[in-house]
């Protein structure tokens, strides 16, 4: 039931939500062209870096289930350069949404009594600390994704 | 687990602590000029005041849901987004402390409460269903976190 609970919150986040925040990654991103997804305001990061920069820890924690290990470092966690064509940027949201569900699978399919276990290893705190903090970490981020994307379509004069 | 200890540890980092996930909302604020909260960003964003005022608002509701089993708005009402003149008729001490209130008045709420309440149910006006604190306290959390990264961005255009 908790294991659900939390799968289905991670789910909100990233692919189909509206309780939160009226909207998701997939919600916001999945109509932009790759020129946009690069655009930089200010100096800002892109929209973009956000969502590879969210996915990079998604894509992490579902690799530490899979293999017991945890490899992803938070000073790699903004290292991708701008995309290149809109396949590479199609290619990366295919990736986001199905590493996403990947995880998220995993998680609905814990026991719940599992969510209390530690997390790869007992310094990283348990499990369900730290699929909380995945989601609030996306949340952080998916509010400043929506904020660019306005500004955005207002400096192009689309909305 | 999740518990409510740790609901209000979480809420209480984010309003004025140390948040994993970078500054404050109180820390964020205190970089601000009074002179800058009514501004928009641009002219479709909303102002940090009415930013905050729009997280007072939930926090309020999430207070009424916890005490009655009910709410009493949803995301129509004219109270989720106020014009800019209202807003500016309450003056941003008046917005901020509201906001301060919601949040102690939120923490009260919830001592006192064993776990067990996570898993009672209320009516939710806006989704028109019965749903779980847990989800209530969940969304809550999630909604200042989604607003707090959006502040830095409003905080850094304005200075700009």
């Amino acid at each position: 039931m908790k294991s659900k609970e939390l799968a289905d919150r991670l789910r909100e986040v990233i692919l189909n939500g509206t309780w939160v925040a009226n909207t998701n990654f997939k919600d916001q991103i999945q109509d932009m062209d790759f020129q946009g997804a690069n655009r930089s305001l200010a100096g800002r990061n892109s929209i973009g870096l956000l969502s590879q920069h969210i996915h990079y820890y998604i894509a992490g924690v579902l690799k530490a289930f899979q293999t017991g290990q945890l490899t992803i470092r938070d000073k790699f966690s903004f290292d991708f350069p701008p995309f290149e064509s809109q396949q590479q940027w199609k290619d990366f949201q295919e990736s986001f949404w199905k590493d996403t569900e990947a995880l998220a699978q995993i998680i609905q399919a814990m026991p719940d009594a599992d969510l209390g276990e530690a997390f790869i290893d007992p310094k990283y705190g348990h499990m369900q600390r730290n699929i909380d903090g995945l989601i609030e970490h996306s949340y952080y981020h998916l509010g400043q994704v929506a904020l660019l994307k306005k500004m955005i379509a207002q400096q192009n004069g689309v909305d | 687990m999740a518990t409510i200890a740790h609901f209000i540890s979480q809420m209480q980092e984010i309003q004025a602590g140390k948040p994993w996930i970078g500054s404050s909302y109180e820390r964020k604020l205190a970089e601000v000029d009074p002179s800058l909260v009514y501004v928009r960003p641009t002219p479709k964003l909303k102002s940090i005041a009415a930013l905050i005022s729009h997280l007072t608002l939930w926090r309020e509701e999430a207070v009424l849901k916890i005490k009655t089993g009910q709410g009493s708005k949803t995301d129509a009402c004219i109270e989720n987004w106020l014009p800019d003149k209202e807003l500016q008729a309450q003056g941003w001490n008046s917005i901020w402390a509201a906001y301060q209130q919601s949040f102690t008045d939120l923490i009260s709420s919830l001592k006192g409460k064993e776990d067990s309440f996570l898993q009672q149910t209320y009516y939710d006006t806006d989704f028109k269903g019965e749903y779980t604190y847990q989800w209530l306290l969940d969304g809550i959390l999630q909604h200042d976190v989604y607003h707090l990264g959006q502040l830095g961005l409003i905080i850094k255009h304005l200075k700009e």
